[in-house]
């Protein structure tokens, strides 16, 4: 078998076909949208040049929260996921005894439904709810709070949840990178005398440079595109306080105005293709280095 | 014998195949109908299994969040997947923004049930002079606070009257080491009663108000007593007459907190007592009902609209939802929903049936004079009921310290004026 054969390229035509029908041709419309005052009530769809981009970035506008929202869920939430699961996984690859058991505790709550992880943390994060009574029976009562509600505990505990929901996903890639590290530097560094974060810094972080690219990627997008989450443990609330962008877009929909909706659509597209482009040029830069 | 026996058993299974295939129909039909969670209640599901008993015909209910069941009917509407049948609150001048009935609501203007519902409560449910809903509701005082009696005997306190009294009441109440009101603003639509309820003392203070807003003259900025009451709502909960933590509230707690006697009252409709006196059969507690009495209020909340069922035009399923109207407007299925709901005392419908009011809302409604009886805000003013659960969350914002009264009534104008540009309203141009 000919395995340097080189293909004609209009093989490639059909999938591009299907891309630019069910991908590009919808997002270019999406963008056209975002610059009309298409709406449920009105048959008719006028331009209204950057009207709505005026709307969401006006200095007194929910919508800018909003974004400042997403992006903040993006950069923190990963933080917590990443640095945790990293531990974790190096943690877990030291022939623990059951640590295929652990691996998949940790990895269970990646499975659950967006739904589920709602009606559970809904419950234990009430005020009534398990985490308080905890806290009182060991004397600790003055620490209830209504996790979901209080302004000043709603963000943790929502990004508290998303780490207990993402971290066993990230950390499951970190244990692939693990494994694909020769044993034998390891070894090298402990002749050596090399302690823990010794090893850390120059064998174990460099060496899993594209799961650490691979995970961030996967982070980010997930953190811009933040819907379920939020909508399912907080509806955007108390008050607008964890609306995203995308609960944002949903209430728009709803409401029908759908040419603020597809405005902040743009702007979130726009935000993960700049951030995609950026990390991809990362990774491969990375990989040649490597 | 071989040859007959074969032609035997091969009519026999194609017999049985066909017999299935003819029953097919009857039992595979399955209404899907989509409902918030505070509108529905057993009785729904044992009519529909009552229903699915009688015609074959499934009725698959779907109960959503309250906080969630507007924006997800909306969405699904918008991407025109909705169910056979939805509910949605509506009144005259919502229906067209809320559901666009022509494009997706059955037209239900000669069915029988139409002349079961009150005449008043049509116009809700109607467009262009076409029915489209159907709205089985109570006529019992709406949403007014619900008290321990016995608790305010005790505490020397009568039925506070004016928003000077009621704060006094409040705080002996609070005093006394109880909670004074049960609210619950997670589900995003109680909160928002408060306001809207004593929309007829608005008119009282302002004379003509709701037809200056429908005409755009005025804006709800512009009206100081709408600034008042949000001013005093969030007295109320600063001063910690809701309790702790009551943003967290769900109200799934209002009947477990009021029959032992942790909190004084919450607003609801009076057949909340059935409800109590179910889960907790042993509270003695008497109950009584008053007024909102923010900024003096003592208008009765008249409210020809609620929640009512709508089909789906688009529904594969719509003679199965006819014939479900028809089983849910007979008179002894109507008759079962007065005598089985755990909070209706009564069914507002023209059919004469055995209504179960009780003492404590004749004693209300004898006290009001008809004069006082003024329509609610959401069911005068147009644009506002679309934005309930906008205001819902606008003002959960005002109790955590988020927005200001001012930005409330400032969000409403901007959504009232962004609503009635979409639809093209003359006065907004």
């Amino acid at each position: 078998m000919n395995l340097n054969k080189i293909y004609p390229q209009y093989f490639i035509f059909p999938a591009l076909a299907l891309y630019i029908l069910l991908f590009i041709i919808p997002g270019l419309i999406g963008i056209y949208y975002s610059f009309t005052d298409w709406n449920r009530y009105s048959s008719e769809i006028n331009f209204i040049g950057l009207e709505n981009y005026k709307t969401i970035f006006n200095a007194g506008s929910s919508y800018f929260s909003y974004i400042y929202n997403t992006l903040r869920f993006t950069v923190v939430s990963n933080i917590v996921k990443i640095i945790p699961a990293l531990f974790l996984a190096i943690f877990l690859s030291e022939n623990l005894k059951g640590e295929n058991i652990h691996r998949a505790i940790l990895f269970f709550p990646s499975i659950l439904s967006y739904l589920v992880i709602g009606i559970i943390f809904r419950s234990i994060l009430h005020p009534q709810g398990l985490v308080n009574n905890i806290l009182r029976t060991v004397g600790l009562g003055f620490m209830a709070k209504a996790w979901l509600a209080d302004p000043k505990w709603v963000w943790s505990s929502i990004y508290a949840v998303d780490a207990w929901r993402g971290i066993g996903y990230v950390m499951t890639i970190f244990i692939a990178g693990l494994h694909s590290i020769p044993r034998y530097y390891y070894e090298a560094a402990d002749i050596d005398g090399a302690g823990f974060f010794q090893k850390l810094i120059h064998i174990t972080l460099p060496m899993l440079r594209p799961a650490i690219t691979v995970n961030l990627v996967f982070g980010i997008t997930y953190g811009l595109r933040v819907f379920d989450i939020i909508f399912v443990l907080t509806n955007g609330g108390p008050g607008r306080m964890t609306e995203v962008i995308n609960t944002g877009v949903f209430k728009e929909f709803a409401l029908g105005t759908y040419g603020i909706g597809s405005a902040l659509s743009t702007i979130l597209f726009v935000f993960l293709g700049f951030i995609s482009i950026f990390l991809v040029r990362l990774m491969n830069r990375r990989e040649i280095e490597l | 014998m071989k040859k007959v026996l074969s032609i035997l058993l091969l009519s026999l299974i194609l017999g049985t195949i066909m017999g299935v295939a003819y029953s097919q129909p009857k039992g595979n039909i399955t209404i899907t109908e989509m409902v918030s969670q505070g509108w529905t209640t057993d009785v729904d599901l044992a009519l529909a299994k009552k229903f699915t008993e009688e015609t074959g015909i499934k009725v698959d209910i779907q109960i959503v969040p309250a906080a969630q069941h507007h924006d997800l009917l909306k969405a699904k509407l918008n991407a025109g997947e909705a169910p056979d049948i939805f509910w949605i609150q509506t009144n005259p001048f919502a229906i067209r923004t809320e559901l666009d009935p022509e494009k997706n609501c059955v037209d239900f203007t000669n069915e029988k049930w139409v002349k079961v519902m009150n005449p008043l409560r049509i116009p809700s449910v109607s467009y262009n002079g076409k029915v489209y809903g159907l709205m089985l509701w109570h006529n019992s005082p709406e949403f007014t606070f619900f008290y321990n009696k016995t608790l305010f005997k005790k505490l020397g306190l009568l039925p506070p009257t004016t928003y000077s009294t009621f704060r006094k009441a409040c705080e002996k109440i609070l005093n006394a080491g109880i909670t004074p009101i049960y609210e619950y603003t997670s589900q995003g639509w109680h909160q928002v009663l408060a306001f809207a309820q004593i929309g007829g003392r608005y008119e009282e203070l302002h004379p003509g108000l709701y037809e200056k807003l429908n005409n755009n003259q005025i804006k709800f900025t512009d009206v100081p007593a709408m600034l008042q009451a949000l001013k005093q709502m969030k007295e109320i909960a600063d001063r910690g007459y809701y309790g702790k933590d009551f943003i967290a509230n769900d109200g799934t707690k209002a009947a477990e907190l009021l029959a032992t006697g942790k909190v004084a009252m919450t607003l609801t409709n009076p057949g909340f007592v059935k409800e109590i006196k179910k889960a907790h059969p042993e509270c003695t507690y008497e109950w009584g009902l008053f007024l909102i009495p923010i900024i003096d209020n003592q208008t009765y909340p008249f409210n020809p609209n609620g929640p009512a069922r709508f089909a789906y035009k688009m529904g594969k399923n719509i003679d199965a939802v006819k014939k479900y109207f028809d089983f849910l407007t007979r008179k002894d299925n109507l008759q079962y929903r007065v005598d089985n709901h755990p909070e209706w005392t009564n069914v507002d419908v023209t059919t004469k049936i055995q209504q179960r009011w009780l003492p404590m809302e004749k004693e209300l409604m004898a006290k009001i004079p008809k004069s006082k009886y003024k329509l609610v805000l959401q069911s005068g003013v147009k644009y506002f009921n679309e934005q309930w659960m906008e205001v819902g969350k606008d003002i959960e914002a005002m109790y955590i310290g988020a927005l200001t009264p001012e930005q409330i009534l400032k969000n409403i104008d901007d959504r009232r004026a962004k609503m009635a540009k979409a639809i093209g309203d003359p006065a907004w141009k």
